[in-house]
């Protein structure tokens, strides 16, 4: 009897640890990851060699892609890179990029050596549609179009320019008009 | 005689079910759907206009992948030439933008346009209004100029004016 009721045991036991091994595996081959999204983030490539992750790194590239919720890292509520010229992919520090948003708050955060910027929701959620305009000593530029979901600027501002791509954010529209700034940058 | 009823039902559902198909997009000949009535053409650069502000740009409708494509300046651009800072809109991107609204959902866009129902039943208007989701929000309020310029020209009482007002209003942020 009792050798009965432990054969028994053990058969549920082992029907337990199939099913519970038989789960795990299910689940993990299920998992809801976003194929489109981790292929968009591959896309991107690795970090460039000798600079670290930071706020440094990947400069021109759809920061929010893993700056978000869904992308892990700590997320922007918007983010890019500023260039000196539209033909040129000389970075530009020291430019104050202010997004406003559709209430009429605005924040202003200023580009760093890498001519990266970003905005933390926990200093500015903004409500779209948002405008943005730059400026750096006397040299302004303002962004023709409305902002309305997107919070890479590089999503939008990427190179070539295209019929759907706008070509990198950049300062000096005219250098025989604007004055361009002196790096202090190495 | 249950074969003779039974051939008769069987005859009688294979008849409703023509009875009822009949109506569906795919069934209708070309004569049938050439009854169908659209917003005015002539009309619609007012609207294109507004729209290329409000809707058209290319994190929103002014992408490829959108059932409501939009092309023009600030957005995506119809010619592999252009880019969005490049030229002002162009004809066949308004007619390309006209074919794109229309095209959506043909019958009930008939029926608006011939006050035959609510202009809330075209998904247009419910995503603009926001009482369907709508990823890009609400880009408009029930009786603001945006939605008085759109949904005018839907019933077929277009006004330039409130599409004017969306395209001459302030943008907070640029000063």
């Amino acid at each position: 009897m009792n050798a009965t009721l432990q054969i028994g045991r053990s058969l549920a036991d082992s029907t337990l640890r199939a099913l519970l091994a038989g789960s795990i595996a299910f689940g993990a081959l299920t998992a809801c990851g976003d194929p489109v999204h981790d292929a968009s983030v591959a896309a991107l490539g690795g970090e460039a060699p000798g600079v670290p992750k930071g706020e440094f790194h990947r400069p021109g590239q759809p920061c929010t892609l893993c700056h978000s919720d869904q992308g892990g890292a700590p997320p922007f509520s918007i983010a890019g890179t500023v260039y000196i010229y539209a033909d040129s992919l000389m970075p530009i520090e020291g430019v104050q990029v202010k997004v406003t948003d559709s209430t009429g708050r605005s924040f202003t955060t200023t580009s760093n050596c890498a001519g990266n910027f970003m905005v933390r929701p926990q200093e500015f959620t903004p409500e779209a549609p948002l405008w943005l305009n730059m400026q750096r000593d006397a040299v302004v530029r303002v962004m023709n179009t409305a902002i309305y979901r997107e919070g890479s600027c590089a999503a939008c501002h990427g190179d070539p320019a295209g019929p759907s791509m706008v070509g990198h954010v950049y300062l000096i529209d005219d250098p025989t008009v604007e004055k361009a700034p002196v790096s202090q940058c190495h | 005689m249950p074969l003779k009823r039974a051939r008769a039902w069987f005859a009688g559902v294979a008849l409703a079910s023509l009875l009822g198909c009949s109506a569906s997009v795919e069934d209708q000949t070309s004569q049938e759907r050439s009854l169908l009535v659209a917003p005015s053409r002539n009309d619609f650069p007012d609207v294109a206009n507004a729209m290329q502000l409000r809707c058209a740009t290319l994190d929103c409708h002014g992408q490829a992948g959108r059932n409501l494509r939009l092309y023009g300046y600030g957005g995506l651009r119809l010619s592999p030439t252009e880019n969005p800072n490049g030229n002002p809109t162009t004809d066949p991107e308004i007619a390309a933008d006209y074919t794109s609204v229309v095209g959506l959902e043909p019958e009930t866009l008939s029926a608006v346009v011939s006050h035959e129902v609510d202009p809330n039943q075209l998904t247009l208007v419910r995503k603009l209004r926001g009482t369907e989701r709508h990823k890009g929000g609400q880009p408009a309020v029930e009786g603001d100029s945006l939605d008085r310029c759109i949904v005018l020209w839907l019933t077929a009482e277009h006004d330039p004016n409130p599409c004017a007002e969306v395209i001459n209003a302030p943008t907070p942020g640029n000063h």
